[in-house]
């Protein structure tokens, strides 16, 4: 029972890990239009990407603290939002992360063949 | 919703002032956002049962504000760490080292002054003393490298980069300092030599303000002589020898451990002796304090002779 708990809750930190990379790029390849928060989180799990609220959120501020993201105030909906985008260093650095992706993925597969 | 308000201001507590405003509005808009569509989702209005299910799905206030912060903030990070233990060992052994002079100075100062018990007043507000002085000598050496840590992670940026030639040597615990083993064996020297020729020495005390010069041994203490000076003997000896190989050996450990055997017997036979000392019981209750830090030392220095490999 123990150790079934301490395997899960291995796989759930071990998963995190992976993951915490994976969304800088998912996050930067969907906000080459502008999306608010809750926008952006719909869209990523329509497309089977589910992520966390507080984790997404806090995450969309430090992308655009790194100058990969900018924001606006919209003040035109039934309440105001934030719109985020990507900069052009964000397009750039998806360019580059999504080109490292395919690379990994490709020896992933042929390491997990 | 009352509930969200209380949530995103509870965030905003965790939050730096110049983010707090803007995150809390932005807050506040997803969390009606995730409500509303929670509410869509059930076919019910928006209610605070349903607003306590989306925060407690966002997470607890701290949580939340954690991620909101830049990454790895330290008081003292790992890169100044080794550096500041070696500050607060230092400034303890300083703080030991002059404490324990007072402390003496305290004790033999108020036995010249020819009372039968040591001022206990004297004794505890030199004890105070020193527990404030610790405190605020660990409180600036914190302060000190805690702005070294600030402006150090601003200069990170502009640091040269790391080299494998930048890597420290490797400890060598059997490896002495030369440096240490000589100023270790003039001390054992300066000690031999006040103990067997300046006996009168041994001692400080402060009477009506002035220092005097006043010995704490009584003539009892002359017994144990030869059996301290064959220590001292012993143990210069060790050093030269270790000095000589220039590590320390099996052979050279065990001689070490044996002498702190020897040690250990010697300050047994001083704590359960007649009395040795002005301020007998005093200077005994220290003694069985060193008595245990000898033991200690000693089942430590056997534990690695037993087990550390060749």
């Amino acid at each position: 029972m123990v150790q079934a708990a301490r395997r899960d809750s291995l796989r759930e930190n071990l998963g995190l890990e992976f993951r915490r990379g994976a969304l800088v790029l998912a996050v930067l390849s969907q906000l080459q239009q502008e999306e608010y928060g809750y926008s952006l989180k719909k869209a990523l799990a329509d497309r089977g990407l589910e992520i966390d609220e507080g984790t997404l959120y806090p995450l969309l501020r430090r992308l655009e603290a790194q100058g990969l993201l900018r924001s606006r105030w919209s003040l035109e909906d039934v309440r105001p939002r934030r719109y985020y985008r990507t900069s052009a260093l964000g397009e750039a650095m998806q360019r580059d992360l999504a080109a490292d992706w395919q690379s990994l993925a490709r020896a992933m597969e042929r390491l997990l063949r | 919703m009352e509930v969200i308000d209380r949530y995103v201001h509870a965030i905003g507590e965790h939050l730096p002032w110049n983010l707090r405003a803007d995150v809390e509005a932005e807050l506040r808009s997803l969390l009606l956002d995730s409500l509303e569509e929670r509410a869509r989702a059930e076919q019910r209005p928006p209610d605070p049962l349903l607003a306590e299910a989306v925060i407690r799905e966002f997470g607890a206030p701290e949580e939340v504000a954690k991620r909101y912060l830049p990454q790895d903030q330290y008081l003292i990070g790992p890169r100044l760490f080794p550096a500041y233990q070696l500050a607060v060992k230092i400034a303890l052994i300083v703080i030991a080292a002059a404490s324990g002079g007072l402390f003496i100075a305290a004790i033999v100062g108020s036995a010249a002054g020819h009372r039968e018990a040591p001022d206990l007043f004297a004794v505890a507000h030199t004890i105070w003393n020193v527990a404030t002085g610790v405190f605020i000598n660990l409180a600036l050496v914190t302060l000190v490298f805690a702005i070294i840590e600030r402006v150090q992670a601003r200069r990170m940026a502009t640091a040269p980069a790391w080299s494998p030639a930048m890597l420290p040597p490797v400890k060598d615990p059997d490896r002495p300092s030369q440096a240490g083993m000589v100023l270790e064996m003039y001390l054992i020297l300066a000690v031999a030599v006040l103990f067997n020729f300046y006996p009168e020495w041994v001692g400080m005390g402060v009477v009506n303000g002035r220092v005097h010069l006043t010995s704490f041994l009584l003539p009892a203490f002359a017994a144990y002589l030869p059996l301290m000076n064959a220590f001292w003997a012993s143990d210069f000896a060790l050093h030269l020898i270790v000095l000589r190989q220039g590590r320390w050996r099996r052979e050279t450990r065990a001689a070490e451990l044996a002498l702190g055997l020897y040690g250990a017997v010697i300050l047994y036979l001083v704590i359960t002796g007649p009395p040795l000392f002005r301020v007998d019981f005093l200077v005994k209750a220290i003694l069985k304090a060193v008595f245990a830090l000898v033991l200690i030392g000693s089942g430590t220095r056997l534990y690695r002779l037993l087990t550390r490999r060749p």
